[in-house]
């Protein structure tokens, strides 16, 4: 069976997506924690299972998986608002109008990529969200970086983490009118 | 792609690097390390109690920063050791939306941050209008006057929270406790 649209409250609510991670995270610094025997001595009697990790490792790795969930939802949420904007009834701005020349171009295919299609067309057409935008290319290039091997340096604004990349995305939630936030 | 389209993507771009370049990046580099020192001092004088007892040390190490338009350059990260904990205090960067400087606080068990906010926001959330133009135009909106922001350290709620946490004795101790696991 495949999978069926997900409406888990942990992928498209922001807040459920922070507790998720913060119980995770108090989850595994309780796990690795000074009062535990430690991860080697813990793996000790499995070699096979044994890992050349520091607590800390783990702890950033968790952070990264859980970065990389939070800008899924941000481009999660650019979509489902290209969706509604570029349908053929869709409102009258010109954001719309770009998303529909988009979608009637065919060059974006079925799903226009977040950057550049979409982001070019919130810069250009939307007052005040200069400064998002930009940090929202950085991101998503932080993203790419996590994504796809994570074996070059990416070139970005500053560095991210969950916490940071939340930040953002309660920024973008809350400043852009993006059509379909409820809930989030 | 047509040769219009070229010429508009030219022209956005080249647009938003002389506007950066005409930025002074240097002066807000120098003011957010200003800031930064001034922090630690801060930090240094809630914990007196601590490191004049010898329960505390404090020590100081380089650390290198790149932010965009800003370039590569060495700020201090704070070390805190407690003990057998360690604290470290890493300082972010500037270039963050709706805060002047960041700087990360991890422990054993976790991270927090400290921000460098207006003294006049209680939320981390920004306060930030954007309008869909249309034909063109954006929407008519009131114009602020331009006010001199005074700029404060404080606490970041730990997410999904969006308090601004006044930086005091009391609740710097329960940072670094929870960020120990303490």
């Amino acid at each position: 069976m495949g999978e069926t649209p997900d409406n888990s409250p942990l992928f498209t609510s922001l807040a459920g997506a922070a507790q998720y991670h913060y119980d995770v995270v108090d989850s595994l610094a309780r796990y690795l924690g000074t009062e535990s025997r430690g991860l080697v001595s813990r793996f000790g009697a499995f070699p096979e299972r044994r890992v050349v990790a520091r607590p800390s490792d783990y702890l950033k790795e968790t952070d990264r998986r859980s970065s990389l969930a939070i800008l899924t939802s941000i481009e999660a949420a650019f979509l489902r608002d290209y969706r509604h904007r570029s349908h053929r009834h869709g409102p009258k701005d010109d954001l719309s109008k770009a998303f529909r020349a988009i979608r009637k171009s065919g060059k974006a295919g079925a799903r226009p990529d977040l950057d550049p299609d979409l982001l070019d067309a919130w810069a250009e057409h939307a007052s005040g969200a200069r400064s998002l935008i930009g940090d929202l290319r950085s991101a998503f290039k932080y993203r790419h970086w996590l994504a796809h091997g994570r074996h070059w340096t990416p070139n970005l604004r500053h560095d991210y983490d969950f916490e940071k990349l939340y930040r953002l995305a309660d920024a973008v939630f809350n400043a852009l009118p993006l059509f379909g936030l409820d809930g989030i | 792609m047509e040769v219009r389209e070229f010429d508009e993507f030219v022209k956005r771009q080249h647009g938003g690097a002389v506007a950066a370049a005409q930025y002074d990046w240097e002066r807000e580099r120098d003011e957010w390390l200003a800031y930064l020192k001034f922090l630690y001092q801060t930090i240094e004088t809630l914990l007196s109690k601590y490191t004049s007892a010898g329960q505390i040390q404090i020590s100081y190490k380089s650390v290198e920063l790149n932010e965009e338009d800003i370039g590569v350059y060495v700020a201090e990260r704070m070390i805190l050791r407690i003990g057998r904990q360690e604290v470290d205090l890493v300082p972010a960067g500037t270039r963050f939306i709706g805060f002047k400087g960041i700087v990360d606080v991890i422990g054993s068990a976790g991270k927090s941050s400290l921000v460098l906010a207006n003294k006049d926001r209680t939320s981390a959330v920004p306060r930030m209008t954007v309008r869909i133009l249309t034909g063109g135009i954006p929407p008519a909106e009131p114009v602020e006057p331009e006010v001199k922001i005074e700029w404060v350290w404080r606490i970041l709620a730990r997410p999904p929270e969006r308090q601004l946490v006044e930086l005091t004795h009391e609740s710097f101790y329960q940072l670094i406790m929870e960020v120990t696991n303490g």
